[in-house]
Protein backbone atom coordinates (compact mmCIF):
# COMPACT_ATOMS: atom_id res chain seq x y z
CA UNK A 1 0.00 0.00 0.00
CA UNK A 2 0.94 3.62 -0.98
CA UNK A 3 2.52 5.55 2.14
CA UNK A 4 0.34 8.31 2.90
CA UNK A 5 1.49 12.04 2.01
CA UNK A 6 0.81 14.07 5.06
CA UNK A 7 -1.01 16.92 4.14
CA UNK A 8 0.47 20.58 3.11
CA UNK A 9 0.82 23.40 5.77
CA UNK A 10 -0.81 26.93 4.51
CA UNK A 11 0.24 29.91 6.91
CA UNK A 12 -2.16 32.94 6.83
CA UNK A 13 -0.32 36.34 6.08
CA UNK A 14 -1.84 38.95 7.96
CA UNK A 15 0.26 42.21 6.06
CA UNK A 16 -0.57 45.88 5.49
CA UNK A 17 -0.53 46.41 1.24
CA UNK A 18 1.63 49.15 1.02
CA UNK A 19 4.43 49.97 -1.64
CA UNK A 20 6.84 50.54 1.11
CA UNK A 21 6.12 47.08 2.21
CA UNK A 22 6.51 45.79 -0.69
CA UNK A 23 10.11 44.00 0.14
CA UNK A 24 9.21 42.64 2.99
CA UNK A 25 6.22 41.10 1.09
CA UNK A 26 8.17 39.32 -1.10
CA UNK A 27 10.28 38.21 1.81
CA UNK A 28 7.52 36.70 3.82
CA UNK A 29 6.83 34.94 1.13
CA UNK A 30 10.11 33.79 -0.09
CA UNK A 31 10.75 33.01 4.06
CA UNK A 32 7.49 31.06 4.46
CA UNK A 33 8.01 29.15 0.91
CA UNK A 34 11.79 27.97 2.14
CA UNK A 35 10.08 26.22 4.85
CA UNK A 36 7.73 24.26 2.41
CA UNK A 37 4.74 26.28 3.83
CA UNK A 38 2.22 27.47 1.27
CA UNK A 39 1.29 31.53 2.01
CA UNK A 40 -2.07 32.60 1.55
CA UNK A 41 -3.83 35.65 2.43
CA UNK A 42 -7.15 37.73 2.38
CA UNK A 43 -5.32 39.39 -1.12
CA UNK A 44 -6.85 36.07 -3.04
CA UNK A 45 -10.49 36.91 -1.98
CA UNK A 46 -12.50 39.01 -4.16
CA UNK A 47 -14.40 42.49 -2.90
CA UNK A 48 -17.64 41.57 -1.95
CA UNK A 49 -20.60 41.47 0.66
CA UNK A 50 -19.35 38.08 2.45
CA UNK A 51 -15.52 39.18 2.54
CA UNK A 52 -15.69 38.78 6.53
CA UNK A 53 -16.79 35.21 6.29
CA UNK A 54 -14.16 34.20 3.41
CA UNK A 55 -11.77 35.83 5.61
CA UNK A 56 -12.68 33.55 8.71
CA UNK A 57 -13.30 30.82 6.62
CA UNK A 58 -9.23 31.13 5.21
CA UNK A 59 -7.96 31.70 8.71
CA UNK A 60 -10.08 28.58 9.98
CA UNK A 61 -8.04 26.75 6.79
CA UNK A 62 -4.51 27.56 7.69
CA UNK A 63 -2.74 25.76 10.23
CA UNK A 64 -0.31 28.91 11.51
CA UNK A 65 -0.66 32.45 10.99
CA UNK A 66 1.88 35.17 10.94
CA UNK A 67 0.59 39.23 12.00
CA UNK A 68 2.56 41.94 10.88
CA UNK A 69 1.60 45.17 13.10
CA UNK A 70 4.83 47.29 12.04
CA UNK A 71 3.00 49.40 9.74
CA UNK A 72 -0.61 50.18 12.19
CA UNK A 73 0.19 53.97 11.99
CA UNK A 74 -1.99 56.84 10.43
CA UNK A 75 -2.64 56.69 6.67
CA UNK A 76 -1.11 59.62 4.86
CA UNK A 77 -4.25 60.24 2.84
CA UNK A 78 -6.75 61.98 3.95
CA UNK A 79 -8.85 61.72 6.14
CA UNK A 80 -5.83 60.63 8.09
CA UNK A 81 -6.81 56.91 10.26
CA UNK A 82 -5.10 54.46 11.44
CA UNK A 83 -4.57 50.56 9.61
CA UNK A 84 -7.25 48.55 11.84
CA UNK A 85 -7.19 45.49 9.40
CA UNK A 86 -4.02 43.79 10.85
CA UNK A 87 -5.01 43.67 14.69
CA UNK A 88 -8.22 43.27 13.48
CA UNK A 89 -7.74 40.47 12.04
CA UNK A 90 -4.81 39.24 14.46
CA UNK A 91 -8.18 39.67 17.07
CA UNK A 92 -10.39 37.37 15.02
CA UNK A 93 -7.32 34.18 14.29
CA UNK A 94 -7.08 34.62 18.25
CA UNK A 95 -10.70 33.97 19.11
CA UNK A 96 -10.82 31.64 16.63
CA UNK A 97 -7.68 29.44 17.51
CA UNK A 98 -8.46 30.04 21.26
CA UNK A 99 -12.24 28.01 20.60
CA UNK A 100 -10.03 25.15 18.92
CA UNK A 101 -7.47 25.23 21.85
CA UNK A 102 -4.66 25.98 19.74
CA UNK A 103 -2.29 28.83 20.06
CA UNK A 104 -0.16 28.98 16.21
CA UNK A 105 -0.28 32.87 15.43
CA UNK A 106 2.79 34.71 15.07
CA UNK A 107 2.94 38.51 15.77
CA UNK A 108 5.61 40.75 14.02
CA UNK A 109 7.02 43.88 14.63
CA UNK A 110 9.82 46.27 13.22
CA UNK A 111 9.92 48.06 16.76
CA UNK A 112 10.53 46.72 20.17
CA UNK A 113 8.00 47.54 23.04
CA UNK A 114 5.92 49.33 20.62
CA UNK A 115 3.34 46.23 20.57
CA UNK A 116 3.13 47.09 24.40
CA UNK A 117 1.62 50.35 23.58
CA UNK A 118 -0.48 49.86 21.07
CA UNK A 119 -1.81 46.89 21.73
CA UNK A 120 -1.35 45.93 25.46
CA UNK A 121 -4.07 43.34 25.57
CA UNK A 122 -0.68 41.18 24.13
CA UNK A 123 0.98 41.79 27.04
CA UNK A 124 3.24 38.26 27.66
CA UNK A 125 2.88 37.37 23.80
CA UNK A 126 6.73 38.13 22.78
CA UNK A 127 6.59 39.97 19.25
CA UNK A 128 9.08 39.15 16.86
CA UNK A 129 11.23 42.10 15.72
CA UNK A 130 12.23 42.24 11.84
CA UNK A 131 13.42 45.91 12.25
CA UNK A 132 11.98 46.64 8.57
CA UNK A 133 14.81 44.44 7.26
CA UNK A 134 14.69 41.66 4.43
CA UNK A 135 17.31 39.85 6.57
CA UNK A 136 15.28 40.54 9.88
CA UNK A 137 12.33 38.86 8.52
CA UNK A 138 14.31 35.49 7.36
CA UNK A 139 16.08 35.75 11.05
CA UNK A 140 12.87 35.58 12.57
CA UNK A 141 10.77 32.75 10.45
CA UNK A 142 14.05 31.14 11.46
CA UNK A 143 13.42 31.21 14.96
CA UNK A 144 9.83 30.59 14.41
CA UNK A 145 9.47 27.26 12.30
CA UNK A 146 11.96 24.30 12.53
CA UNK A 147 11.80 21.32 10.00
CA UNK A 148 13.44 18.25 10.10
CA UNK A 149 15.38 17.16 7.12
CA UNK A 150 14.95 20.44 4.82
CA UNK A 151 15.57 23.31 7.13
CA UNK A 152 16.42 26.11 5.10
CA UNK A 153 19.06 29.07 5.99
CA UNK A 154 18.55 32.40 5.93
CA UNK A 155 21.25 32.52 2.74
CA UNK A 156 18.98 29.75 1.02
CA UNK A 157 15.63 32.19 1.76
CA UNK A 158 17.59 35.30 0.42
CA UNK A 159 18.63 33.27 -2.59
CA UNK A 160 14.65 32.57 -3.19
CA UNK A 161 13.87 36.43 -2.05
CA UNK A 162 16.65 38.03 -5.06
CA UNK A 163 14.80 35.31 -7.86
CA UNK A 164 11.45 36.46 -7.17
CA UNK A 165 12.80 39.50 -6.85
CA UNK A 166 13.85 39.05 -10.58
CA UNK A 167 10.93 37.54 -11.92
CA UNK A 168 8.90 40.31 -10.07
CA UNK A 169 8.22 42.51 -13.31
CA UNK A 170 7.55 39.65 -15.87
CA UNK A 171 5.00 38.07 -13.35
CA UNK A 172 3.38 41.44 -12.87
CA UNK A 173 3.45 42.46 -17.02
CA UNK A 174 2.21 38.95 -17.56
CA UNK A 175 -0.75 39.29 -14.57
CA UNK A 176 -1.40 42.98 -15.40
CA UNK A 177 -0.80 44.06 -12.36
CA UNK A 178 0.70 47.09 -11.07
CA UNK A 179 1.61 46.20 -7.79
CA UNK A 180 2.23 42.45 -6.15
CA UNK A 181 -1.15 43.06 -4.08
CA UNK A 182 -3.25 41.53 -6.68
CA UNK A 183 -4.96 38.32 -6.68
CA UNK A 184 -3.21 36.48 -9.42
CA UNK A 185 0.10 38.32 -8.70
CA UNK A 186 -0.03 37.16 -5.20
CA UNK A 187 -0.71 33.81 -6.76
CA UNK A 188 1.79 33.64 -9.55
CA UNK A 189 4.69 34.97 -6.88
CA UNK A 190 3.91 32.35 -4.65
CA UNK A 191 4.15 29.71 -7.56
CA UNK A 192 7.38 30.91 -8.01
CA UNK A 193 8.73 31.51 -4.69
CA UNK A 194 7.84 27.81 -4.16
CA UNK A 195 9.41 26.94 -7.30
CA UNK A 196 12.95 28.34 -6.23
CA UNK A 197 12.51 26.82 -2.44
CA UNK A 198 12.51 23.12 -4.02
CA UNK A 199 15.78 23.92 -5.99
CA UNK A 200 17.43 25.41 -3.47
CA UNK A 201 16.33 24.32 0.45
CA UNK A 202 17.46 20.50 0.66
CA UNK B 1 9.13 29.02 21.06
CA UNK B 2 9.43 27.17 17.36
CA UNK B 3 7.19 24.98 15.59
CA UNK B 4 8.31 22.14 14.28
CA UNK B 5 6.86 21.42 11.06
CA UNK B 6 6.19 17.54 10.30
CA UNK B 7 3.96 17.99 7.22
CA UNK B 8 5.22 17.35 3.79
CA UNK B 9 7.50 20.05 2.19
CA UNK B 10 5.06 21.95 -0.32
CA UNK B 11 6.73 21.95 -3.53
CA UNK B 12 5.76 24.39 -6.48
CA UNK B 13 2.63 22.46 -7.81
CA UNK B 14 1.10 21.68 -4.16
CA UNK B 15 1.34 26.03 -4.10
CA UNK B 16 -0.40 25.74 -7.29
CA UNK B 17 -2.96 23.55 -6.37
CA UNK B 18 -3.79 25.02 -3.11
CA UNK B 19 -4.21 28.71 -4.63
CA UNK B 20 -6.15 27.37 -7.69
CA UNK B 21 -3.30 27.90 -10.58
CA UNK B 22 -4.43 27.07 -13.64
CA UNK B 23 -2.35 23.99 -15.40
CA UNK B 24 -1.22 25.90 -18.32
CA UNK B 25 0.09 29.75 -15.92
CA UNK B 26 1.84 26.75 -13.83
CA UNK B 27 3.80 25.67 -16.67
CA UNK B 28 4.65 29.07 -17.91
CA UNK B 29 5.80 30.17 -13.81
CA UNK B 30 8.33 27.15 -14.33
CA UNK B 31 9.35 28.62 -17.65
CA UNK B 32 9.94 32.16 -15.49
CA UNK B 33 11.09 30.54 -12.29
CA UNK B 34 13.45 28.51 -14.45
CA UNK B 35 17.47 29.01 -14.20
CA UNK B 36 18.85 31.85 -15.95
CA UNK B 37 19.40 32.18 -19.38
CA UNK B 38 22.13 34.55 -20.47
CA UNK B 39 22.12 35.57 -24.23
CA UNK B 40 24.97 34.75 -26.15
CA UNK B 41 26.56 37.96 -26.77
CA UNK B 42 28.55 37.59 -30.38
CA UNK B 43 31.89 39.13 -29.73
CA UNK B 44 32.83 41.78 -32.05
CA UNK B 45 34.84 45.06 -32.60
CA UNK B 46 34.35 48.18 -30.83
CA UNK B 47 32.78 50.66 -32.71
CA UNK B 48 32.10 54.24 -32.71
CA UNK B 49 29.68 56.31 -34.36
CA UNK B 50 30.40 59.58 -35.07
CA UNK B 51 27.71 62.30 -36.24
CA UNK B 52 28.86 62.90 -40.02
CA UNK B 53 30.49 61.14 -42.38
CA UNK B 54 32.70 64.10 -43.07
CA UNK B 55 35.36 63.33 -40.68
CA UNK B 56 38.85 64.34 -42.34
CA UNK B 57 40.56 61.38 -42.71
CA UNK B 58 37.70 58.81 -42.08
CA UNK B 59 38.08 55.98 -45.18
CA UNK B 60 35.08 55.88 -47.66
CA UNK B 61 32.33 53.67 -47.05
CA UNK B 62 32.25 53.33 -43.51
CA UNK B 63 29.35 54.50 -42.74
CA UNK B 64 30.36 56.74 -40.12
CA UNK B 65 31.88 53.98 -38.00
CA UNK B 66 34.99 53.65 -36.91
CA UNK B 67 37.24 51.07 -35.41
CA UNK B 68 38.62 51.65 -32.00
CA UNK B 69 42.52 51.03 -32.27
CA UNK B 70 42.33 49.46 -28.82
CA UNK B 71 39.83 46.74 -30.46
CA UNK B 72 41.45 46.49 -33.48
CA UNK B 73 43.54 43.06 -33.36
CA UNK B 74 46.85 42.38 -34.47
CA UNK B 75 46.99 39.32 -36.85
CA UNK B 76 49.34 36.47 -35.05
CA UNK B 77 51.42 34.09 -37.33
CA UNK B 78 53.63 31.75 -35.71
CA UNK B 79 56.21 29.27 -36.61
CA UNK B 80 56.89 28.68 -40.31
CA UNK B 81 54.16 30.59 -41.80
CA UNK B 82 55.95 33.35 -39.06
CA UNK B 83 58.93 32.96 -40.92
CA UNK B 84 57.47 32.61 -44.60
CA UNK B 85 55.77 36.07 -43.94
CA UNK B 86 59.22 37.47 -43.60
Amino acid sequence: MAKRKKPRTEVFLNIPYDKKFERLFIAYVAGVSAFGLVPRATLEIPDSSRRLDKILKLIGDCEYSIHDLSRVELDRKKPCTPRFNMPFELGLTVAQQKHKKKESWYVFESNSYRMEKSLSDLNGTDAKIHEGKVAGVFAELCQTFKRRGRQPTVQQMAGIYREVRRNQATILKESGAKSPYKARAFRDICVVASAWADRLVE
Amino acid sequence: MSVILDSRFATAEDTAAALGVSDSRFKRLMRVAGPKTIARRVAGPKTITVDFCARAGHKAGTNGKFKLKSASRKKQTRGKTKKAAH
